[in-house]
């Protein structure tokens, strides 16, 4: 956030401004198209040497998000531009698949083909045959994640950087409306009428009479280091300060 | 779909919730997020004045919930607007006024709803 006032005064801006909540696009586009064309060297397929990623090509009945033109997108040739409807039966589709689908070159060597659009982010697997193996209900620090509400699609969480791994990114909290917009805190993509609901609940949990004199009342939440830190709003006499709550951003997303 | 909602928020002592809840004469429904009445805007229903609603709650028990612990600063107003295409508001001076004189702070949080 920087504004300027006429009378020559700047308010200067602080580290943690690349994490409040923006609609900041975070993913390039050159990285959405890592799970299904393109054969982006880039790829977070691409990682692991041998790996897969080099032969990303189009894919089938795949779907992502674009950040940069706020559209779905089709994983087939030409990266049409697809529905809501399109792309949440995908997500859907994956979410119900027992294994996670790494279907986009999943299989033995000679077999491996590509059936999706799926793709993650986190480096702790660079081949989809790592990831073909794991299962759902992925385990974070010792908890095990099922799932949440609202049709979200599998994520990868294990290293609480949850990325979604089909070929969309999911919103926490549910589906988007149509002309809604997605709130981005930190990495993960909110649905926002649910965030601000679970702020709600961040908010009573860590007891305004701790942070309101340093943050406010009112405060954006950021994940910094796998905590939830409150921030003072950029309109109040706060901005700038922060406060760590005693969440983690695994108990926040349980508050979903 | 839009959705507004108003709420007066209480920070205290969870013991205490029922006897807030007695004195300004406003029961929540739910205590999941600590004390917290809300009042949720309907379009085609008859609407009053929430904020100034919660104000004639507060009224005069200032000193009641004083006893409590309950100090002005540990009232909050909100306004918790999801907004479809444009966001706007206006808040009447008098209004205005009651709140800074009670030291009730407002605090508002928008977000797009979508349609």
């Amino acid at each position: 956030m920087r504004y300027t006032d006429p009378s020559g005064y700047k308010k200067a801006p602080v580290k943690e401004d690349a994490f409040i909540m923006d609609y900041a696009n975070y993913w390039n586009r050159r990285t959405l198209y890592g799970g299904g064309s393109g054969g982006s060297l880039n790829s977070f397929f691409s990682g692991g040497s041998g790996g897969p990623g080099g032969r990303n090509g189009t894919g089938l009945n795949g779907a992502y998000y674009d950040h940069s033109s706020s559209t779905y997108r089709s994983t087939g040739t030409g990266n049409p531009e697809v529905g809501w409807d399109y792309a949440l039966s995908v997500a859907q589709n994956y979410a119900s698949e027992r294994w996670w689908r790494q279907d986009a070159y999943a299989g033995s060597s000679g077999e491996m083909a590509y059936k999706g659009s799926i793709w993650k982010y986190s480096s702790s697997f660079t081949s989809a045959e790592n990831i073909g193996r794991n299962q759902i209900g992925d385990v974070i620090n010792g908890e095990t994640i099922t799932g949440f509400s609202g049709g979200m699609p599998l994520r990868d969480l294990r290293s609480g950087e949850g990325d979604p791994i089909t070929g969309m990114p999911s919103f926490i909290g549910g589906p988007l409306r149509k002309g809604q917009a997605a709130l981005k805190v930190g990495k993960y993509l909110f649905n926002p009428s649910a965030l601000h609901s679970v702020k709600k609940g961040v908010l009573a949990f860590t007891k305004p009479q701790n942070f309101a004199h340093i943050v406010g009342d009112n405060p954006d939440i950021l994940f910094k280091g796998g905590k939830v830190f409150l921030t003072g709003a950029k309109t109040s006499s706060f901005y700038g300060k922060s406060y760590e709550t005693s969440l983690s951003i695994i108990d926040f997303l349980k508050l979903f | 779909m839009e959705i507004l909602s108003y709420e007066l928020r209480i920070d205290v002592d969870e013991k205490y919730y029922d006897e807030v809840s007695s004195i300004i004469g406003l029961y929540p429904d739910s205590f999941k997020f600590g004390w917290s009445y809300e009042i949720l805007f309907e379009e085609n229903k008859e609407n009053y004045n929430a904020m100034n609603k919660f104000l004639d709650s507060l009224e005069g028990k200032y000193d009641h919930l004083n006893e409590l612990g309950v100090e002005s600063r540990n009232i909050t107003i909100w306004i918790v607007y999801g907004y479809n295409n444009q966001c706007n508001m206006e808040f009447e001076p008098s209004l205005l006024y009651r709140l800074g004189k009670c030291g009730v702070k407002l605090c508002i949080s928008c977000y797009e709803a979508g349609s």
